[in-house]
């Protein structure tokens, strides 16, 4: 169980105890029945307080001042971590993290640490998922801080490897600095799937056979890695800088590109594709085969299933894989494209969703604070000169009514940016690329139907003095909202209609079949 | 001593970069506080000492290798070595990365740390393993090299451009220009090459070697 999850049942287990006792003593001391004492402590708790029944007892009194302070704080306490928690649920699922059950094709972490920390940060500029798996109970609780994906256990236990869905990753990187705990850990993974491609570090060179014999394709010393680096920027620095860009992709990078069975490079020579000319990525290096042609010559005909190692900017790059996979796009999932990991938006959901439930509070506050105070003010107001107090007295409701006013607006504009971040979390696992955009919008038309009529509900009744503006602002809320929603079920509606129509194309292709 | 350079530090790092400029043959002194063995360049003390890199000849040196075991040691001595010399060329060795931002305010001039390096590596091995097995060949099997030419005056090179080299029947391919501090990532066939600029070339060592001799290229 992780600690979100405790905090809340602990509050809970707390408002239930709360209530319970506090039911009983009420029920005695007012001499209330059971349902009424219930009733009350709900109320209260709640911060909903009707007001229909009042404790009238010194002792009720006292009771109830007890369960206001404990249960409204817990209340308070409570919104926030429940709404958080459902949100980085949300977004997890969404994200294809949470869902451990359901990973594929990601890459397995063994051990959390300075080398892993870094290793995921290239994991995740490719936009592939994956899950540390990690024992140490320190190193657990700064990924629970840091919110990164991970199974707690023994990697060399079976039920852990399948726990993190080895058996459906595609590759497993091995930071431990015992080399023997990489080596076993290893073949206990590649136990579980043979077709594994592992990579680990190498803490003492010797061990290099060890590792090899279990199996790990790829080794590296960051030692010697960093070592080479540091010698060739002493002897050549210019080529020392070169390779350190490319080592960690800071303005130049290498890509690597396979030539599908309908790419237009198929079949051509180097130079009859003009790729160079075209993206300005050049060709560095060919894997036919298992065989690297460096610096092939132009002459060279590139075939189906050829790699293309490729170098230039960023740009260069998703150019010329544009212009390789062109007419195999929608075979290639997201292979080569730097998709950045949407982490940014976690956070920004977070933090705009906080400052709504914050902003929400404070509105609450003032609003009570100018209904209830101020007319307790404006008596003390009568003490002072006539022409203070006229001045505060028009001062201080205009400044509550503008700060109230700005708080609003800053809530809307949270709230909008939350609608369509969610929004488009949402569609994004909706089928029919082509339509993400509208149904998006869709999403977001009914949200802000929902707003628009949930705020009118809230300002009407302070119009009940005014029956005709009531009448005219009802109206423009049902309008405004029946707007939207007709904007949205438009867009469904086609959605929909499209769908059929596949559906339809797919039956007659089988019938004629 | 003058012009040489400076190790600080005779651990692993120390000692395989001493061992590489004695091969090259070039003047350097090596700084450690408790290196055990007798050698006639080595100084023993405390790096971090104004007086030890003094001895060591910090104001005629060219550049400082620090390959100390503490990043905050190797900021210290980048200071100070800074303030002693201001011309003076400083590479550095830290093992955090959070260490980087630090030491590149302390007046670095290159920084290395295993970890990014090791951690990149390792996650591109997984994901992108041609790319690494490429980048592993070029660095560590070196069958391949990536080599910096600097073009100087005699060079038949200087005022070509890069199609008329006749390069691509070597197996050689310009990859980069760096001209007065600037990075040219992959030169056009119609750039032309000027005296001063580095070229940085990947080929076979051999063909490398024979370029260097051959066309009178400095570095």
């Amino acid at each position: 169980m992780n600690t979100t999850t405790k905090t809340i049942l602990t509050i809970i287990a707390g408002l239930v105890v709360l209530t319970v006792i506090g039911t009983l003593f009420i029920m005695k001391f007012e001499n209330l029945s059971l349902l009424d004492a219930l009733y009350f402590v709900i109320v209260t708790i709640s911060t909903v307080g009707y007001g229909d029944i009042i404790p009238t007892t010194q002792a009720g009194r006292i009771i109830s001042l007890v369960i206001i302070v404990l249960g409204v704080f817990s209340v308070l306490a409570i919104i926030p971590v429940i709404s958080s928690y459902l949100i980085q649920r949300g977004i997890s699922r969404a994200l294809g993290i949470a869902g451990i059950k359901h990973l594929r094709d990601h890459v397995l972490i063994f051990k959390y640490n300075d080398l892993a920390e870094q290793a995921i940060q290239e994991i995740k500029s490719y936009g592939i998922p994956f899950i540390i798996i990690e024992d140490d109970a320190t190193v657990l609780k700064k990924l629970q801080e840091l919110e990164l994906p991970f199974v707690a256990g023994d990697a060399t236990e079976e039920r852990i490897l399948r726990k993190a869905s080895a058996d459906a990753a595609m590759g497993m990187i091995l930071t431990s600095r015992k080399d023997e705990e990489n080596a076993f850990v290893a073949m206990a993974a590649r136990e579980l799937n043979p077709s594994l491609i592992t990579a680990a570090r190498l803490e003492k060179p010797e061990n290099a056979n060890l590792l090899k014999r279990a199996g790990v394709e790829y080794l590296i010393d960051p030692r010697e890695a960093a070592l080479n680096i540091l010698i060739k920027s002493v002897l050549s620095p210019y080529s020392a800088e070169f390779l350190d860009r490319i080592a960690i992709f800071r303005g130049i990078s290498l890509g690597q590109y396979r030539v599908a069975g309908n790419s237009p490079v198929a079949g051509k020579s180097i130079a009859e594709t003009g790729l160079r000319s075209r993206t300005g990525a050049s060709i560095v290096a060919v894997w036919k085969k298992d065989r690297l042609i460096t610096n092939p010559p132009a002459e060279m005909k590139l075939e189906v299933g050829d790699v293309l190692l490729l170098l230039g900017t960023k740009e260069q790059l998703k150019k010329a894989k544009r212009f390789v996979e062109r007419k195999t796009r929608r075979k290639i999932k997201v292979e080569d494209e730097e998709k950045e990991f949407p982490e940014i938006e976690v956070q920004e959901v977070r933090r705009r969703f906080s400052r709504v439930v914050f902003n929400s509070a404070l509105i609450l506050m003032l609003l009570i604070a100018s209904l209830v105070l101020l007319p307790y003010l404006f008596r003390i107001f009568d003490v002072l000169p006539y022409s203070i107090a006229s001045f505060m007295g028009t001062l201080l409701p205009l400044a509550l009514w503008l700060g109230i006013l700005g708080l609003v607006l800053k809530m809307l504009e949270d709230l909008k940016v939350l609608i369509s971040i969610s929004s488009s979390i949402l569609t994004s696992a909706a089928p029919g690329i082509r339509h993400r955009k509208d149904l998006n919008r869709a999403m977001k038309d009914i949200a802000y139907a929902a707003i628009v009529g949930i705020l009118f509900a809230l300002i009407t009744p302070f119009l009940s003095g005014m029956p005709r503006a009531k009448l005219g602002l009802t109206y423009l809320g049902f309008v405004i909202s029946v707007l939207f929603l007709y904007d949205a079920g438009r867009i469904f509606y086609h959605y929909l209609q499209e769908i059929a129509g596949v559906v339809a194309e797919k039956i007659a292709r089988e019938v004629k079949r | 001593m003058k012009n040489h350079i400076i190790i600080c530090g005779y651990g692993y790092h120390g000692r395989k970069i001493a061992e590489s400029l004695e091969k090259e043959k070039i003047a350097h002194v090596i700084i450690d506080i408790a290196a055990e063995e007798e050698r006639k360049n080595l100084i023993r003390g405390d790096a971090k000492d104004e007086e030890v890199l003094r001895k060591a000849g910090i104001e005629d040196a060219r550049e400082i290798v620090i390959a100390v075991s503490n990043d905050v040691d190797a900021v210290f001595i980048t200071l100070l070595a800074r303030t002693l010399n201001p011309d003076v060329r400083i590479v550095a060795k830290v093992d955090r990365h959070e260490s980087m931002k630090k030491i590149y305010l302390a007046g670095v001039n290159k920084v290395v740390c295993p970890y990014i390096i090791g951690g990149r590596l390792l996650a591109r091995a997984v994901a992108r393993p041609l790319v690494a097995e490429f980048f592993q060949r070029v660095t560590i099997a070196k069958d391949l090299e990536v080599a910096q030419v600097t073009i100087g005056g005699e060079s038949k090179f200087a005022g070509k451009r890069i199609r008329d080299m006749d390069l691509a029947s070597r197996g050689l391919a310009i990859l980069a220009v760096y001209r007065a501090g600037e990075l040219i990532p992959n030169p056009q066939a119609e750039f032309l090459v000027e005296e001063g600029d580095h070229l940085i070339i990947l080929g076979s060592s051999e063909e490398i070697m024979k370029l260097r001799s051959s066309e009178k290229i400095i570095g």
